[in-house]
C-alpha cells in the first residue's frame, strides 16, 4: 500500500486508540487483553484497507471485530474470571458488567457508554432492534440485581 | 447502589471506563502486522493459485494413461496364397500356389485363401473372392 494510505491508518489509530481500548476493557475486563485485541483488529483493517473503507469505514469494521473477539469463548471465560480484576476494576458496576453475558454486555457498553442507538447497535451486532430492546432490558435488570447483592456485600 | 435509570448507568460507564490510561497508540506495530497479514493472504492466495493450475495440468494425464505393456492383442498367423481353392465343405481344390504373404504373430493360426471365380463358393467370392479358413 502506499504511504497515503499508511498516513491515514496511522490517523486512524492515533484517533480511536483510547476509546477503542476502552471499549475492550469494558468487554473483557482486563486492560492488557483490550489492548492485544484492538491492536489485532486494527492489523486486520489495515490488511483490507480499501475494502473496509469501501464498506464504511474503519470504524464499523473495527468495532465489530473487537465485538466478535469478545464473544469468543476464550475472551468470554476470561472476562468471567474474576482474578483477571485488577485493584481498579472492583467497581461494583465493572464486577456486575463482567458477569453479564457477552451479547448484553455489547448492548450495554453501545447503548450507554457509546451512546448509540438502538438501530445503530443492532447493525453493530448484527441482530434486530428488537433483539437490542429486550437485551439491553435483562441488562439492566440483572445490573440492578448484582448491584444490589454486591453494594450489600461490599458494605 | 442500584442503578435507577440509564442516565445513571452511561455516567457511571464514563466514570469507569474513563479512568483507564491505554498505553500510547501502536502505530507502526499495528502497520506491521497489517503488512504481516496482507503477506501472508497473498503466499496462501497464490500457493491455493499453484495447485489448483497444477491439478488442472495433472489432470489430463492422470485420467488418460498409456494401455500397460501386457494387454497387446495377440495376432494369428496369417497366409495368404494365390489361386487356390480352399478344403471347406469336403470340396478339394487344385494344388496350392507359392504363398504371397505368410507369417506367424505369436497367435493361434490362421490362413487367408484366394481364389478365382468358379474356385469357390458363390457367397465367398461375394464376399470378396476370399475366405478365412479357421485351423
Amino acid at each position: 500500500m502506499d504511504s497515503r494510505t499508511d498516513a491515514a491508518f496511522a490517523e486512524f489509530v492515533r484517533g480511536r486508540w483510547s476509546t477503542l481500548v476502552r471499549l475492550g476493557y469494558g468487554l473483557t475486563g482486563d486492560q492488557r487483553l483490550a489492548e492485544n485485541l484492538v491492536r489485532a483488529a486494527l492489523a486486520k483493517a489495515y490488511a483490507s484497507w480499501p475494502r473496509v473503507i469501501r464498506a464504511g469505514g474503519p470504524d464499523v469494521y473495527v468495532r465489530r471485530i473487537i465485538l466478535n473477539a469478545s464473544h469468543g469463548r476464550f475472551l468470554r471465560r476470561r472476562a468471567r474470571t474474576p482474578e483477571t480484576c485488577g485493584q481498579d476494576d472492583r467497581s461494583a458496576l465493572m464486577t456486575a458488567l463482567l458477569r453479564l453475558p457477552a451479547g448484553q454486555r455489547s448492548v450495554v457498553l453501545l447503548r450507554y457508554w457509546m451512546d448509540m442507538t438502538e438501530a445503530e447497535v443492532a447493525e453493530a451486532l448484527g441482530c434486530s432492534v428488537g433483539s437490542v430492546k429486550s437485551q439491553a432490558s435483562r441488562a439492566l435488570a440483572k445490573l440492578r440485581v448484582s448491584e444490589d447483592l454486591l453494594g450489600e456485600i461490599l458494605l | 447502589m442500584s442503578i435507577v435509570d440509564e442516565r445513571e448507568l452511561s455516567e457511571r460507564l464514563d466514570g469507569v471506563l474513563d479512568a483507564i490510561t491505554p498505553s500510547p497508540a501502536p502505530v507502526d506495530a499495528a502497520l506491521r502486522d497489517g503488512k504481516l497479514i496482507r503477506a501472508r493472504r497473498s503466499i496462501t492466495t497464490t500457493a491455493g493459485l499453484a495447485v489448483a493450475a497444477g491439478f488442472v495440468v495433472a489432470m489430463p494425464a492422470l485420467l488418460h494413461q498409456p494401455a500397460r505393456p501386457g494387454a497387446t492383442p495377440v495376432r494369428p498367423t496369417v497366409t495368404v496364397r494365390q489361386l487356390c481353392l480352399s478344403t471347406r465343405h469336403g470340396v478339394q481344390g487344385p494344388p496350392r500356389q507359392p504363398e504371397l504373404v505368410a507369417g506367424p504373430a505369436g497367435g493361434p493360426a490362421a490362413e487367408l485363401v484366394a481364389g478365382r471365380a468358379g474356385g469357390l463358393p458363390a457367397a465367398e467370392l461375394a464376399a470378396g473372392r476370399c475366405a478365412w479358413l479357421m485351423p
